[in-house]
């Protein structure tokens, strides 16, 4: 077992004021068999509207909320103390669902190609998986810029290049292919800089982590922050405002022993 | 009593406003036309003048035709009609099927009377579906705050225009005590009154003195209803 | 028995004036159009009638069983009835409805069911509309006006009176209400039904909103009045599909959708009707599956036949359909209105070689059916009767049990040689009158 603290901060400023600003938050990170969260504590300015407590349909924990005074800023810290049970796994089934292709993850000929590749013949679910999460890791080359949050998975394949969200996708993409009940998964990981995003796998009992993007299974510094099919049903922030403005997002995360 | 949403008070309020608006000027459209039987053509330009509106037309025949059924004249007769409707179409469930009927049907008739050299007669269906749409929706609307509503906005529009048109003014003190009437029957409880605009109106009113004052007295009256309540999205 | 009520004339200036119309976009602006009103009604008997209700319910019972399985535990796919391929990939299944159930359980409250009659008169089921299915508005305002033009008619006729729809719908809207008012959301007043939103919000007593009336706190639906009060809403009959409907769900660039109304549902604190998903049950290609659900739900037989349809998912209805391309007619399972329905007897060979490896390539795609020779309606035009193809949409409420309108909207296709009767198509409408027993 391990004790980690964590600290988490999206700042957002809009090139102008901002009205009826709603959003949803997946930044508070919930206990399940692997991690135990205590104390989560999450501020959000500026503390005006209304903020409420909801879950969508995957298990996640939100945070929503309505600011209709106008605002030019808008921020949300996460802070609290996390205790690794175990390093890759958890107890659980999976909804049939996670079997099949969603909106990001929908195979083209690029993966379908490289999964004819790649596939291993193995009996054993977690070993084929791995062997996957090995050759995306293999395939691609890891570069900031060239990719964007609504990049597919057929998309980053076909240029070989991306960041772990794109690396995600496409082991989701090869997993569900070869018929494993997958998830993507948003959360902490390093001592400090942004979020990462890698994938949980199920064997029919428990759901395992596999971070493609180091070619390893997840270990105990990791924090998981939500889930979902792919990234487009779990933004860690989504929201909407009338207001004609642009934003700039900053993002800063710690994750310490404690 | 049932809710009502924002837009469809500031609907309401403009229904009322629109549908007198068509009416009055019809009137006195009539009044003017009655006078051009023997020749009164010139006075087109002062009528223009006094409901504040542009003198973009020709001649006094240019006038007779588009000010009445030009739709693409913002201002004309015509145009009025058809934000009633608009307004209408937007609170058929407000005021109910027959009420929004006799709008329709004003506007049919309307457009049937094109090209008429009897306007004023031709144009009788019109101001008797007005009428008979005012009759219905007294009798047909369930929502007694929507009913003051639409009728504040008529009560508004009649002062207003009898102001700008030049009423006399026992018209117009009869039309400012019933609006004053109105809006301190439901003012309070409807919360969409200015205050100070509806002030001045009880003084002027008491002074029964509008000589110099109808500028001030029309500002007072166009400013007297917040409903701005209009949104514009974007994202 | 196939008597006009009235002159069509007379009809349809009323209902111009009574405002009946419904908007199309053509060339990028909108227009509103009259739906031609045919005075000549369609009339179906108390026998007729009796099936098709039993069967309607039968259907609609199956459907909302399947609608509430497949979005918990999916025992008919487990059970091998319908391949998974068919649910969880389709366009219309929403993971965000997965694991919870609405209230009172019930998915599609208002059913537009779409049959046709043959010629031996058979009626077949021709597509299940579980989303918004609109249209009912029209038979239950033609109906106010022609016994307002031809009250002899009704006077020696036993006709079902159709003007229930309003209380059927109410009684609905109530029965899953969650606590608070029933309310009407539509998209505006550019939209192609927006006669219907503001008829039926005035019928059944709802209030007419749109989005920016409306918003969500504590998992808790209000709307908002102009006083800057709020009033809590505890079922909403929206008429936006489920893509627009909660922009912080689904599609973010929605303009008309209400954000976190699907907070507020999965709390189980208001109604939304019909369900969002319900696209995954009312596609073309589970169209198919429907007679299977019912024996497999329900353990009895369809009463209502399907038109015979061909899935060339399976290898031996794709043989079938690759042979004989030219009699069958061929339907994208993602299309609607009318669209996307070609008939092999207009191909040219070409065309059918095409189409042939279209089909086989993408086989979840395309259904085939053959082509129902349906019987023709008499239509009345410029003083004279045609014959023209109509369909039926019959409406099925479903609250404490389900019912199905003694009515429905009668489209028929304006052109002779057409079997299109889709009123963004051109198509118009006639009454349809329910006899009752004897």
């Amino acid at each position: 077992m391990k004790r980690l603290r964590f600290e988490y901060e999206t700042k957002l400023e809009f090139t102008r004021s901002v009205t009826s600003h709603s959003f949803t938050l997946r930044c508070v990170p919930f206990s399940d068999g692997r991690q135990v969260i205590t104390e989560p504590v999450c501020d959000i300015l500026p503390k005006t509207g209304s903020i409420w407590r909801s879950r969508d349909s995957f298990g996640n924990m939100l945070i929503c909320g309505r600011m209709d005074e106008p605002h030019a800023e808008f921020a949300f810290k996460v802070t609290g103390e996390a205790q690794i049970l175990n390093s890759c796994e958890s107890y659980g089934t999976a909804p049939e669902f996670y079997r099949f292709s969603s909106p990001l993850t929908v195979p083209g000929e690029n993966i379908a190609a490289f999964y004819k590749e790649n596939a291993s013949e193995s009996a054993d679910l977690l070993t084929r998986a791995v062997g996957l999460s090995e050759s995306v890791y293999k395939a691609m080359t890891y570069e900031r810029g060239v990719t964007r949050v609504g990049t597919t998975a057929e998309e980053a394949m076909e240029g070989r290049v991306g960041v772990c969200q794109d690396y995600a996708h496409i082991l989701l993409a090869l997993l569900r292919m070869d018929g494993i009940r997958s998830r993507y998964v948003s959360g902490l990981a390093f001592e400090c800089g942004e979020t990462h995003a890698w994938v949980e796998v199920n064997d029919g009992s428990r759901w395992i982590g596999i971070d493609p993007t180091h070619n390893r299974l997840i270990g105990d510094c990791y924090i998981k922050l939500c889930h979902g099919r792919d990234y487009s049903d779990c933004p860690i922030e989504r929201g909407i405002y009338l207001g004609n403005a642009g934003s700039v997002q900053t993002i800063s995360s710690r994750v310490t022993d404690s | 009593m049932g809710a009502i949403t924002r837009i469809n008070i500031n609907n309401l309020f403009w229904l009322g406003r629109y549908v007198e608006r068509v009416f009055t000027t019809l009137n006195s459209f009539f009044k003017y036309a009655d006078r051009f039987i023997e020749g009164g053509q010139e006075a087109y330009e002062k009528y223009l003048a006094d409901i504040n509106v542009p003198d973009i037309y020709k001649s006094s025949e240019d006038f007779f035709h588009r000010y009445v059924f030009d739709m693409s004249d913002p201002n004309s007769i015509i145009s009025n009609l058809d934000r009633a409707l608009g307004n209408g179409i937007v609170l058929r469930e407000e005021i109910k099927t027959p009420s929004l009927s006799y709008l329709q049907m004003a506007m049919d008739k309307f457009k049937s009377c094109e090209g008429t050299d009897k306007i004023r007669y031709d144009m009788l269906p019109v101001r008797d579906a007005i009428y008979a749409f005012w009759g219905s929706v007294d009798n047909n609307m369930t929502n007694a705050e929507a009913l003051r509503v639409i009728h504040l906005g008529k009560s508004v529009e009649r002062a207003d225009m009898f102001l700008r048109l030049g009423y006399p003014s026992e018209d117009i003190s009869a039309e400012l005590d019933n609006l004053i009437k109105h809006v301190s029957r439901y003012g309070g409880e409807t919360g969409i009154i200015s205050a100070d605009a509806f002030d001045a109106l009880k003084a002027a009113a008491q002074s029964r003195d509008y000589r110099g004052k109808k500028a001030e007295l029309i500002d007072n009256i166009e400013r007297l209803v917040e409903v701005n309540f209009l949104e514009t999205a974007s994202v | 028995m196939n008597t006009p009520v009235a002159d069509a004339r007379e009809i349809n200036e009323l209902l111009a004036r009574y405002g009946v119309k419904f908007g199309i976009y053509k060339h990028g602006t909108f227009k509103e159009q009259l739906f031609p009103f045919d005075a000549i009604p369609r009339i179906i008997t108390a026998e007729d009638f009796a099936d098709i209700e039993k069967g309607l319910v039968q259907r609609v019972d199956a459907l909302n069983m399947f609608l509430k399985d497949i979005y918990s535990e999916g025992k008919i796919i487990k059970d091998g009835i319908v391949p998974e391929d068919f649910v969880y990939i389709s366009k219309g299944y929403l993971a965000p409805c997965a694991g919870f159930v609405p209230p009172k359980g019930i998915y599609s409250h208002i059913s537009g069911i779409d049959l046709v009659q043959a010629k031996d008169g058979t009626w077949y089921i021709l597509e299940d509309n579980l989303r918004i299915p609109s249209g009912a508005s029209y038979p239950l305002i033609a109906r106010e006006l022609c016994r307002m033009t031809s009250p002899d008619v009704f006077e020696n006729s036993r006709i079902a009176d159709n003007r229930n729809y309003a209380s059927l719908l109410r009684s609905t809207m109530d029965y899953v209400n969650c606590g608070g008012i029933n309310v009407i959301l539509t998209p505006g007043r550019y939209n192609a039904a927006y006669f219907e939103h503001s008829y039926l919000a005035e019928k059944t007593g709802a209030v007419l909103v749109q989005n920016t009336d409306l918003f969500v706190e504590d998992n808790i639906l209000y709307m908002k009045d102009y006083r800057g009060g709020k009033t809590r809403v505890g079922a909403v009959y929206r008429r936006i599909s489920d893509e627009y409907l909660d922009p912080l769900t689904f599609l973010p660039e929605s303009l008309i959708g209400v954000a976190h109304i699907m907070d507020a549902y999965r709390a189980g604190n208001v109604a939304i009707i019909n369900a969002p998903g319900n696209g995954v049950a009312d596609d073309k290609g589970i169209y198919y599956f429907v007679p299977k659900m019912i024996k497999y739900y329900l353990g009895e037989e369809p009463i209502l036949k399907n038109a015979p349809t061909y899935l060339p998912f399976y290898e031996e209805d794709r043989k079938y359909v690759l042979d004989n391309l030219e009699k069958l007619v061929v339907k994208d399972v993602s299309e609607a209105g009318g669209y996307g329905v070609v008939f092999g007897r207009d191909m040219t060979k070409q065309e059918l070689s095409d189409w042939r490896k279209l089909i086989t390539e993408q086989s979840r795609r395309f259904i085939a059916q053959e082509v129902i020779d349906f019987i023709d309606l008499e239509v009345a035009e410029n003083g004279e009767t045609v014959m023209r193809k109509a369909d039926l949409r019959a409406f099925v409420l479903s609250g404490d049990k389900t019912r199905v309108w003694a009515s429905g909207l009668t489209r028929f296709s304006r052109q002779a040689d057409s079997f299109v009767v889709n009123s963004s198509q051109g198509g118009g409408f006639k009454d349809t009158w329910v006899l009752l027993p004897e």
